[in-house]
């Protein structure tokens, strides 16, 4: 090529990069914009529905987006207004909520029964469950690094590690079981736990300041950086259990839930679209169901690669693995309507499959790769994130795969179906068509 | 008619809010508006607000603006009753009171002019 042609080349290289840079900071600015929503919607989950009307709807977000426009030109500003202004509203929208909801003019009749209000939040309630599991999750690495500490054998150091988090994850439990029935004894758990949080750092230190080559100070500032990470995580579980719903509301929630749903809709689709309808969703419900578990195999794979085995064993275990994993799944979707217990004993259960899932794959990569542990640790705890997603997904999914049962049951086996098998099956309420 | 005054013990927070709506009693104050002119955060100046309103010093409405043209929902606004822009008076004397430091009565020592 002449250097007019290299000229032209690099002049459209240049447009191109400069056109594509002003695309992705328009991307960069609209994801940077979405922050302080974000942040306003977390604080309105703690409102109950007519605070979040009033305070949310009406005022909070008519002023940041008032905020967000006044400083419209600059988007750095924008995002530190925004952020500041939602950030000091989700830290006090707890304390507005019980503010308001007190009734201070009138005053209880004498002899009437006090009640407390209650602290809880409204968020759903599996919702927040999943998110203190993976919070409890991520624990799970630090977990491990205090267990190295005792120098036992692999086995041994996963069995140590498994029982801190389940200590961690049982103290978490307590702390929300205590939350607003006995402040003393939450009091008391708060004490223990920070003791057992800073026994475990101490026996990081321990480890860190034996292995390590980068002295004391480096092993006490990654010892502390652990502790604290333990202490974040499980802060943010028992947030994320404060601001779900109690037990009771989502019971009741469900059960309005199923009332709405149980006298199924008449079916008004014509035949071609109820086919149409019914092709579109099969596909997407399918799709859905399998990208998930080819995803998982890949993550299983990774954790099968860290037991060492022959390529044949390693294909084998992560099979096992995600057999566990969409088992899990299954199990849930059957168990969740109406075995409660069954139910927790499961999530518990698939809490520490993931968690130790993950600490395979980080044992797996501190073989492998030559990058630091922080690098490893991020990328074993972006993994299991992966997985949990993946999980999320598929359950997800599932849980979609039965309301499409359902949508059949009430709209569509009808036409197809011959009509001898339609009058001894003909689903309750569906009535409208199969007497034509 | 406007509704019963709740008796409030005002805290300083609450008086630097009260004092900006009290600078002009008629006039329509915003949220965001407050914050820059009191220097409080948001975590701190919504629940004093809610408060007052509550109490019934504060009235709150709605901005009167079209959203298509604004691009932007109608924020709420909050304007001081009467009776609390009287009571809320008082009150600010009663705490700027409070809050008066002493008068020193010791004498000064001063020093003379020729004096070693």
């Amino acid at each position: 090529m002449s250097g007019s042609d290299w000229g032209a080349v690099a002049l459209l290289g240049s447009l191109v990069a400069a056109a594509l840079g002003d695309v992705v900071s328009e991307e960069i600015r609209g994801w940077l914009d979405l922050a302080p929503h974000a942040i306003l919607r977390l604080a309105a989950a703690q409102l109950d529905p007519t605070q979040r009307e009033t305070l949310y709807e009406d005022e909070w977000l008519p002023e940041l987006c008032y905020v967000l426009r006044g400083a419209e030109a600059r988007p750095i500003t924008r995002l530190i207004r925004g952020t500041t202004f939602s950030l000091g509203l989700l830290i006090s929208a707890r304390r507005i909520a019980r503010h308001l909801s007190r009734t201070p003019i009138t005053q209880p009749a004498p002899g009437a029964p006090s009640s407390l209000p209650s602290r809880r939040g409204q968020a759903p309630l599996p919702r927040q469950i999943v998110l203190a599991l993976l919070t409890a999750a991520l624990g799970s690495l630090p977990c491990y690094f205090a267990a190295l500490a005792l120098y036992g054998s692999v086995d041994e150091t996963f069995v140590w590690a498994g029982l801190f988090l389940a200590a961690l994850a049982g103290g978490e439990v307590a702390l929300d079981f205590y939350r607003d029935r006995h402040g003393r004894a939450r009091r008391a758990l708060v004490i223990l736990l920070g003791a057992f949080v800073s026994v475990l750092g101490v026996l990081r230190f321990t480890y860190l300041a034996t292995v390590g080559t980068s002295g004391l100070v480096s092993a006490a500032a990654g010892a502390l950086l652990f502790t604290a990470a333990t202490a974040g995580f499980i802060f943010l579980g028992d947030r994320a259990l404060l601001a779900a719903e109690t037990p009771q509301a989502w019971r009741a929630r469900r059960a309005a839930r199923t009332a709405v749903m149980a006298p199924f809709p008449t079916p008004t689709l014509s035949r071609a679209r109820q086919l149409a309808v019914y092709i579109v969703t099969s596909v997407g419900q399918v799709l859905l169901a399998v990208l998930p578990v080819t995803l998982e195999y890949l993550v299983c794979y990774l954790a099968a690669q860290a037991l060492d085995a022959s390529a044949d064993a390693t294909l084998m275990w992560a099979g096992v693995f995600l057999l566990v994993l969409v088992g899990g799944e299954v199990a849930l979707c059957v168990y969740r309507t109406g075995h409660r217990r069954a139910t927790r004993f499961l999530i518990v259960l698939l809490g520490a499959f993931f968690a130790g899932l993950g600490v395979l794959r980080y044992s797996y990569l501190a073989q492998v790769e030559v990058s630091g542990v922080v690098v490893i640790l991020v990328e074993a705890c972006l993994l299991t994130a992966v997985t949990a997603g993946c999980f999320i997904l598929g359950f997800l999914s599932l849980r979609a795969a039965e309301t499409l049962q359902v949508r059949r049951r009430a709209t569509w086996h009808k036409p197809l179906l011959p009509r001898h098998f339609l009058g001894r099956h003909r689903p309750q309420g569906s009535h409208s068509e199969t007497t034509q | 008619m406007e509704p019963p005054l709740e008796d409030l013990e005002l805290t300083p927070r609450m008086a630097g809010v009260l004092k900006v709506f009290l600078e002009d009693p008629q006039r329509p104050r915003y949220g965001f508006e407050l914050m820059r002119l009191t220097g409080q955060p948001s975590g701190t100046l919504y629940p004093i607000l809610a408060k007052l309103e509550h109490a019934g010093w504060l009235a709150g409405g709605r901005e009167d603006i079209d959203p298509h043209a604004e691009g932007r929902p109608p924020r709420r606004f909050y304007r001081i009753t009467g009776a609390a822009a009287r009571a809320a008076h008082k009150q600010l004397a009663v705490l700027s009171e409070r809050y008066r430091p002493p008068v020193i009565t010791q004498p000064r020592l001063t020093l003379k002019r020729g004096t070693p």
